[in-house]
């Protein structure tokens, strides 16, 4: 009898597929690793040589996808098997990582690419600089080409120039295709770097000197080009 | 011609007796083919029972009314009565010991049977969802369900391609119920993929019976049953009212119904039958509940997230029958109609399906909430001719039917705002007229008494004519692809155009079956059979015409049986190997709200089950085992809606499912005032394993036990049930998938587990008085 009882829990044991295991796991967001000390100087594909003296983006939540990354919807980039629910700001000029709170959870499985959510910040720097849920990032600097030197200082807010419907802001906070590589394991730790190098490369600073009004629709959509980039953010998974 | 056949029939000498010296093997050879012609031929030559077919343990019922068949003097034959078709061929004649498990519907009877698994996400007056065999059936998709021979399976149901709600029948009105695992029948028609259910009504307590039942969650029910104490057995009436505020938050339900048959003899041969039932019910549906939020303390355990899921259905059915049985020849005709309305309303992924699209204003979702209605109107017609003979001393039969089923059917999907019932969008719109014309023919031939061949072909003629009322939807227009939040519109990318489309497709299938059956050798009878079995396709996936209306099983068994009597006591056990391999499957999609389209399967499996039985006593018990697995590569790719990271089990099927019923009754040694107390206790256990759920994940198993009992005095009977006696806490239907339902909060895409849980306990008491038949001493004799 017994032979049979074990038996048959071994049959029923063995009936089941490996099972995927729920695991939690945390997360760490930063800017790109840089020389803390100086300044951080870019060169825009404009030419112009741009110091920047912040860079903050609000992101939140964040999916990882088990599909290749490519191109065309969400869905085209597979399912689901990590997120990080919580929404952080992100400065991208302190390479210092920052434990973000609540962490990310997920399934034991490979993901391939992530879909990053900007979001209006509640507080944080991005708040400071434009209060509370109205931007989603916040960029200051210099920016010179020639004898011009602009001072700009500007928060991204959606949709980009105030214009356009409601799906087009939805559309806008999503950076999609981000390529990642890594399997969620208890433990381990998912560190975002953002980087700002590339923010400004679409933006066409006035050779007036006059700053750009980045409430308006071009200098908006061309900053965001920058700040949804999906260049401008890379995931590593350190495991334990 | 004829007497050539019929001679040469008459030289096969079979079942023991020996061979003609002269005759050679070629002749032999000849012989079974002959053998069918002859039998055809051979009324007069001999007679033989045409016995029903038997139970585990008890003689499968006869029709309400059948005249017993004849037995003559050339009827000196052995083994008469057909055996079953395979092993796991389960006939359960009710009986007294049985009825006394508790059983809350008609679906409950199923238990009986091994290896089934009944839950219910819908709440009461929803369709029960069946298991068996590693078949998610869902609500009978898999199974063709008839009740005295009338299909209950609903053609173009737009929450499950042949669903079926057994709620319109009173169970108690259940006299026995036939469950056959497996296509091995040519009399099963269409559904019969992982089996069929034949319900046959009957009530064998005689006179007038008027019955209370009161208790837990505020439910009460008033039932009314009658049978005339010196008419035809065949001819009984019942109704019920119920209303119950249900186990939890949302479970209200409300129902009445009333079934009557009414059976008279036409000549010393014929006898007619009339069966006429109304059934209607409304419903709340508490709905599925996430297992975190539950955890977190978000929701209660029997809590809900919307309270406007529910649903009203009812049917209306009348049914005549004639059977008339002369000499060896039985003819048997049935014509029947039924309306059928439906309604379900169901949210299970709270806020997902109704992303920000560019053709709208607002990024709020809507929810996902889906409203399905249908009304069905259902008109068939089936009739057979079976020719019983005798061959070498031994029975032989023969048998033609035919069947016939017209659906009209009037179906929709539409999804509602959330916590509202205004709907924003239609999914789908179809009329649909539907045809199934089946013909089959059915040998039962004994080449020798210890051996018994049972089989034959059936074909099955699938017709659709679909127009879809809808089939413009998210116009879009020019070249820069605007879209429009228009529905049904009259124009499309190209321009103007008429938004109705009408597709019609057609399918034959065409299924052979047979068993063969050898014993028995001192009780032991070793029995192997296979067949094929077809469903018929959603009509809403004939609008995409992408594939031939059809679904193909091909099943196989192999088993064992044996019967021993020791004095008054019968035992029966039972064991069998199954095989079944499906080409194009359907799994319930929790973002369409019903079954889609999934890849081929595969399911193999053991089970066991035994009963005894005697006067007092009968007590059934199986258990069951069952691999199902998706064969990826077998499915077209096209047509695969069911995403392959999803795992290689079919989810939601138990692996292992284990059921015991048991019940006595007799008198008790107690006299009050000069009459015997007569008393019955049942008690009904089923232990779930854990269930294989989508992403590798699976769920908890659980054990429950359903208990009665009753005392009768003279013409007045008290009880008591205890539902779920033990009041375990467990989830009834399990799920794993991607749901948010918090509309506010970033979404959760992660996939999780969702439940619907299992009733607590829930204790009723009865009262029953009996108005004549036999009301006197004692529940045994009443029965």
């Amino acid at each position: 009898m017994r032979l049979a009882i074990a038996a048959v829990l071994a049959c029923a044991a063995c009936a089941f597929d490996a099972p995927l295991a729920q695991v939690s796991f945390g997360v760490r967001a930063g800017g790109v690793l840089r020389d803390a000390s100086m300044p951080l100087v870019v060169t825009t594909a404009q030419g112009w040589r741009v110091t920047l003296s912040a860079a903050e983006v609000s992101v939140g939540p964040m999916y990882f996808r088990n599909g290749a990354s490519g191109v065309g919807t969400d869905q085209d980039d597979g399912r689901v098997v990590a997120e990080v629910l919580p929404a952080f700001t992100v400065d991208a000029l302190a390479p210092s990582l920052v434990d973000v709170p609540g962490g990310g959870r997920g399934s034991t499985e490979a993901a391939r690419n992530a879909d990053v959510r900007l979001v209006e910040a509640e507080d944080g720097a991005v708040a400071n600089a434009a209060g509370a849920d109205v931007a989603v990032a916040h960029v200051a600097g210099t920016a010179e080409r020639g004898t011009v030197r602009v001072a700009f200082d500007a928060s991204l807010t959606l949709p980009a120039g105030g214009a356009g419907s409601d799906y087009a802001a939805a559309l806008s906070r999503r950076v999609l295709h981000i390529p990642v590589a890594f399997t969620p394991a208890s433990g381990g730790a998912l560190t975002l770097r953002v980087d700002p190098t590339h923010w400004l490369d679409a933006v066409a600073f006035d050779d007036t000197g006059e700053a750009p009004d980045f409430s308006a629709r071009a200098p908006a959509t061309q900053l965001l080009a920058g700040v949804a980039s999906g260049a401008s953010y890379v995931f590593t998974w350190e495991a334990r | 011609m004829l007497k050539q056949l019929q001679s040469r029939y008459k030289t096969c000498r079979w079942g023991g007796v020996n061979r003609s010296p002269g005759q050679n093997p070629s002749e032999r050879a000849v012989c079974p083919a002959a053998v069918v012609l002859a039998v055809l031929l051979a009324g007069r030559t001999g007679r033989a029972q045409d016995a029903p077919a038997p139970s585990d343990a008890a003689p499968a019922a006869p029709a309400p009314g059948t005249p017993a068949a004849e037995v003559t003097e050339e009827a000196t034959v052995r083994s008469s009565a057909p055996p079953p078709r395979s092993a796991s061929d389960t006939v359960v004649r009710l009986s007294p010991g049985l009825r006394a498990v508790p059983r809350s519907n008609a679906s409950d009877v199923l238990r009986l049977a091994p290896g089934i698994l009944l839950t219910n996400e819908g709440g009461e007056g929803h369709a029960e969802q069946v298991y068996l065999r590693g078949f998610d059936a869902h609500e009978g998709q898999d199974l063709e369900f008839t009740v005295n021979g009338v299909p209950m399976n609903e053609a173009g149901n737009p929450h499950g391609e042949g669903l079926v709600d057994t709620h319109f029948i009173i169970p108690e009105l259940v006299r026995s119920v036939r469950v056959l695992e497996g296509p091995f029948d040519p009399h099963q028609g269409n559904y019969a993929v992982a089996g069929s259910a034949e319900y046959e009504l009957g009530l064998e307590q005689r006179g007038l019976s008027m019955q209370y039942t009161g208790g837990s969650f505020n439910t009460h029910r008033m039932l009314a049953l009658w049978a005339p104490e010196e008419g035809r057995a065949g001819t009984f009436a019942g109704a019920d009212l119920r209303t119950t505020d249900g186990f939890g938050a949302n479970r209200a339900a409300r129902l009445g119904r009333a079934m009557a048959q009414w059976e008279a003899g036409l000549g010393p041969s014929t006898t007619l039958r009339l069966l006429a039932t109304t059934y209607a019910t409304q419903y709340g549906s508490a709905g599925v509940l996430r297992q975190d939020d539950v955890d977190a303390g978000r929701v209660d355990f029997f809590g809900t997230y919307d309270a406007t899921q529910g649903g009203d259905a009812s049917r209306h059915m009348v049914a005549l029958s004639l059977e008339d049985t002369r000499g060896d020849r039985t003819a048997r005709a049935m014509v029947f109609a039924s309306l059928r309305g439906f309604r379900l309303r169901e949210n299970y992924t709270g806020f997902i399906e109704d992303p920000p699209a560019a053709y709208r204003s607002g990024t709020a979702q809507r929810g996902d909430a889906v409203d399905q209605t249908s009304t069905a109107t259902t008109l068939g017609a089936r009739a057979s001719l079976r020719q019983r003979g005798v061959l070498g001393g031994l029975a032989q039969a023969i048998e033609a039917g035919l069947y016939g089923r017209f659906d009209l059917v009037d179906s929709m999907q539409q999804r509602l705002r959330a916590g509202t019932l205004v709907p924003y969008r239609r999914d789908f719109d179809l009329g649909d007229t539907l045809v199934d014309v089946g013909l089959y023919a059915d040998v039962e031939l004994r080449p020798w008494r210890w051996m018994v061949l049972r089989g034959g072909v059936r074909g099955d003629y699938f017709g659709y004519d679909v127009l879809s009322r809808c089939d413009v939807h998210d116009v879009s227009l020019g070249a820069a692809a605007t879209t429009l939040d228009a529905l049904c519109d009259g124009r499309d990318r190209s321009g103007p155009r008429d938004p109705t489309a009408r597709r019609s497709a057609s399918g034959l299938a065409v299924q052979p079956r047979g068993s063969v059956s050898v014993g028995p050798f001192r009780g032991v009878t070793v029995s192997a059979s296979a067949g094929t079995g077809a469903r018929s396709a959603d009509p809403s996936y004939i609008a995409d015409a992408t594939f031939v209306p059809f679904v193909r099983v091909v099943s196989a068994e192999g088993g064992i049986a044996w019967r021993r009597e020791f004095g008054r006591t019968q035992l029966v056990l039972r064991a069998s190997y199954f095989y079944t391999s499906v080409d194009r499957d359907l799994v319930f999609n929790q973002q369409e709200g019903r079954n889609t389209l999934a890849p081929g399967t595969v399911r193999q499996g053991v089970l066991v089950a035994g009963r005894v039985s005697n006067r007092w006593l009968d007590v059934a018990a199986s258990a069951t085992f069952a691999d199902a697995r998706f064969v990826r590569e077998a499915a077209d790719p096209g047509s695969t809606y069911f995403p392959a990271d999803q795992g290689n089990q079919v989810p939601y099927a138990p692996p292992f499912v284990a059921r015991l019923d048991g019940g006595v009754h007799g008198d008790l040694p107690i006299r009050v005032r000069g009459h015997k107390l007569a008393g019955r206790f049942g008690v009904g256990m089923t232990f779930v394993s854990a269930r294989p759920l989508p992403y590798g994940q699976s769920s908890d198993p659980f054990f429950v036990t359903d208990a009665s009992a009753a005392v009768r005095w003279r013409w007045i009977e008290v009880g008591v049930i205890a539902q779920n006696l033990f009041d375990a806490r467990y989830q009834l239907g399990v799920y794993n998938y991607v749901s948010n339902f918090n509309a506010a909060a970033s979404p959760d895409l992660l996939p999780a587990r969702h439940f619907t849980p299992g009733a607590p306990l829930g204790v009723f008491g009865t009262l029953t008085v009996y108005l004549g038949g036999g009301a006197g001493d004692g529940a045994a004799r009443a029965r």
